[in-house]
């Protein structure tokens, strides 16, 4: 393929020869890409944080809830629901073989003192002994309280790594030492390791207290989430049957009633996530597209003018030999390198403007292969779609015309 | 005996709207190998007509036209092009390089087209410049070049395949008398060299060049006169 190098070769004279115009003509290209680069940069990083902190809500956990977690808007129905309890704990616990942890879980916000040390607004949470297990938090110093302590409702506590942090000085050993939750005294037998945060919300500045020392406090009656964990991932489908029926049947629903409960996942908010962004990202795709169509437009213009304008010199190529084939190909690359310049500094803007809004702002960004890549083939099939007709036109160019043309 | 071009009944007309011109009318011609072949006539009596079909840049409406003895007059579009790219020569009046590019590459031209490789290409053209002794200008550009020296890169790109044919439109009409001479004596070396030669001249001095002038005067021949 010699006459490819040639090509490239005559590509390379004829763009340079006219700069700005070449410049002026990948404008709408380099638009274009920017755009898509942009947007597809902006929406993979921010992919890529939601789906890592859904993760965090451990993949492999069911949730059992009064509320579903994607509720479109219908809360009235919702709130006649009765309150998960213990009882439905105790179900799970019983009737579902394939549950290998069943961890409920209750909050309250109060305030935490510790001598004259007071914190306002600290999560309380009223769990049992395989909280650990379930959430991947486990005790940095000290230990989790056991199934005894849970059962014997003592008065004991782990804290958050962020509660220990504002409590005690640097150094200060918390353990054995008494904290007051809302004016119970409890006793501090462990510190959780450093978790970060979820959603913008942390999840060290938590004190855990065994269940039923918090429901001794604060009553049985305050609705109850329920993590339920299975043996290994591939049983979670049936786990869930499981769920659903020991609760149906600890709950006495006939069967024509509709659960009065929600079982939720991480799956199901990544679902959702990915359903919304799609629409998202589809729409800004559209939107790029269009601009490209514009910028291939011009390009088809442009090209216009560039085979009038060498009209003789096809005649010439034509008369020492060149085939219809060698003048199409030689347009097209000249088409091709126009809208890979174009797609090159476009991805370069876009790359740099992603980075540039995720510096400014809270967004994340990613760079992603794919993105490029988007951006190469979209400007491609346009620059080949926009190509075709001028570079045909100079192909099929009579060969005597084509030399005295003038 | 066979001819290296038979021309047959060969009829050219261009339909210019409402109007027809019958550029030639049932020629029939033949050119030998060897041949040094001048073409006179007025302007319109279907010189250049003549030699862009003898160089397949332009079919026949009606006649057959055989070269070596093979009906060229049914060969493809890509067919048509390999044939100007190995058998035919063309020399212009209007020199017609490629601008911004380098005498060197002009002449490496026809050879890309006909897929030689790189190393040879740069050889072939090289002594094809050599040839018409313009090896100290290799790398000037035609704006960098004066007329005479323009048509002698055109030459050596004419030359460089080794064709069978050389076609010659005017070549010296662009040039002052002695430039010309300088053309002519190049053109007569290639015919030499025993390359055939067809030249369109309005000259008298350049026809006698030929050992073959022929006159054509409303499509049709005129005279066809012998030399020496």
């Amino acid at each position: 393929m010699y006459f490819l190098i040639e090509s490239l070769r005559t590509a390379y004279y004829s763009l340079s020869k006219h700069r700005l115009r070449a410049i002026l003509t990948t404008l709408g290209i380099v638009i274009g890409i920017t755009t898509i680069i942009t947007i597809v940069s902006l929406i993979d990083g921010l992919k890529k944080t939601v789906t890592g902190e859904f993760s965090q809500l451990g993949t492999n956990v069911l949730y059992v809830s009064k509320y579903p977690w994607i509720s479109h808007g219908k809360w009235y129905v919702y709130r006649k629901r009765k309150a998960i309890t213990m009882e439905e704990v105790n179900a799970i616990q019983e009737r579902c073989p394939s549950a290998a942890y069943v961890v409920p879980i209750v909050d309250a916000y109060t305030e935490v003192k510790y001598g004259s040390r007071k914190l306002e607004a600290i999560e309380i949470t009223g769990t049992n002994e395989f909280y650990p297990q379930v959430n991947g938090a486990y005790p940095e110093q000290g230990r989790f309280f056991s199934a005894s302590e849970v059962n014997h409702k003592q008065r004991v506590c782990v804290l958050g790594w962020g509660v220990y942090n504002n409590l005690f000085d640097h150094g200060e050993d918390p353990l054995g030492k008494w904290i007051r939750v809302s004016g119970i005294k409890v006793r501090i037998i462990g510190v959780l390791q450093k978790r970060g945060s979820v959603f913008g919300e942390s999840r060290d500045n938590m004190v855990l207290v065994p269940i039923d020392t918090f429901q001794k406090h604060y009553g049985r009656r305050i609705n109850i989430t329920i993590q339920v964990m299975p043996y290994n991932p591939e049983q979670l489908e049936q786990l869930e049957d499981e769920t659903v029926i020991a609760l149906r049947q600890v709950r006495r629903l006939h069967s024509w009633e509709e659960d009065d409960f929600s079982i939720n996942s991480q799956d199901v908010l990544l679902q959702e996530f990915k359903r919304t962004t799609k629409a998202l990202f589809a729409a800004m795709v559209a939107i790029s597209a269009l601009s490209l169509l514009v910028g291939g437009i011009g390009i088809m213009n442009i090209m216009l003018i560039s085979v009038t304008e060498r009209t003789r010199e096809i005649g010439i190529r034509k008369a020492i030999g060149a085939k219809r084939g060698h003048i199409l190909l030689q347009f097209l690359i000249e088409v091709l390198i126009l809208c890979w310049v174009g797609c090159l500094i476009g991805a370069s803007l876009g790359f740099g403007l992603a980075g540039f809004i995720s510096a400014v702002t809270p967004l994340p960004s990613a760079i992603s292969v794919k993105a490029g890549f988007l951006g190469l083939i979209f400007s491609s099939s346009v620059a080949l779609f926009f190509g075709i007709y001028p570079a045909g036109k100079a192909a099929n160019l009579n060969p005597i015309e084509a030399l005295h043309y003038e | 005996m066979n001819h290296l071009i038979e021309l047959s009944k060969i009829n050219r007309i261009y339909k210019l709207g409402e109007l027809s011109v019958h550029a030639l009318r049932d020629f029939d011609f033949t050119i030998d190998e060897g041949e040094y072949l001048a073409i006179m006539g007025p302007s319109g009596s279907g010189k250049s007509t003549l030699l862009n079909i003898l160089g397949l840049l332009d079919q026949p409406t009606s006649g057959d036209y055989f070269f070596n003895g093979q009906n060229v007059t049914t060969f493809t579009e890509s067919r048509l092009a390999n044939f100007r790219n190995q058998q035919v020569g063309f020399i212009f009046q209007t020199f017609n390089l490629l601008p911004r590019t380098n005498a060197l590459h002009n002449v490496e031209l026809p050879l890309i087209y006909g897929r030689k490789p790189l190393s040879l290409r740069k050889k072939l053209a090289r002594e094809a410049l050599d040839a018409v002794g313009l090896s100290d200008r290799l790398h000037h550009k035609p704006n960098e070049l004066s007329g005479g020296q323009r048509q002698r890169v055109a030459i050596a790109r004419a030359i460089v395949n080794e064709p069978q044919i050389i076609l010659a439109d005017e070549p010296t009409g662009n040039l002052d008398s002695k430039t010309g001479a300088e053309i002519m004596e190049i053109i007569d070396n290639i015919h030499h060299k025993g390359n055939t030669v067809v030249l369109i001249t309005h000259e008298e001095y350049i026809a006698e060049h030929a050992n073959r002038i022929v006159t054509l005067l409303d499509g049709r021949i005129k005279s066809d006169t012998r030399l020496k």
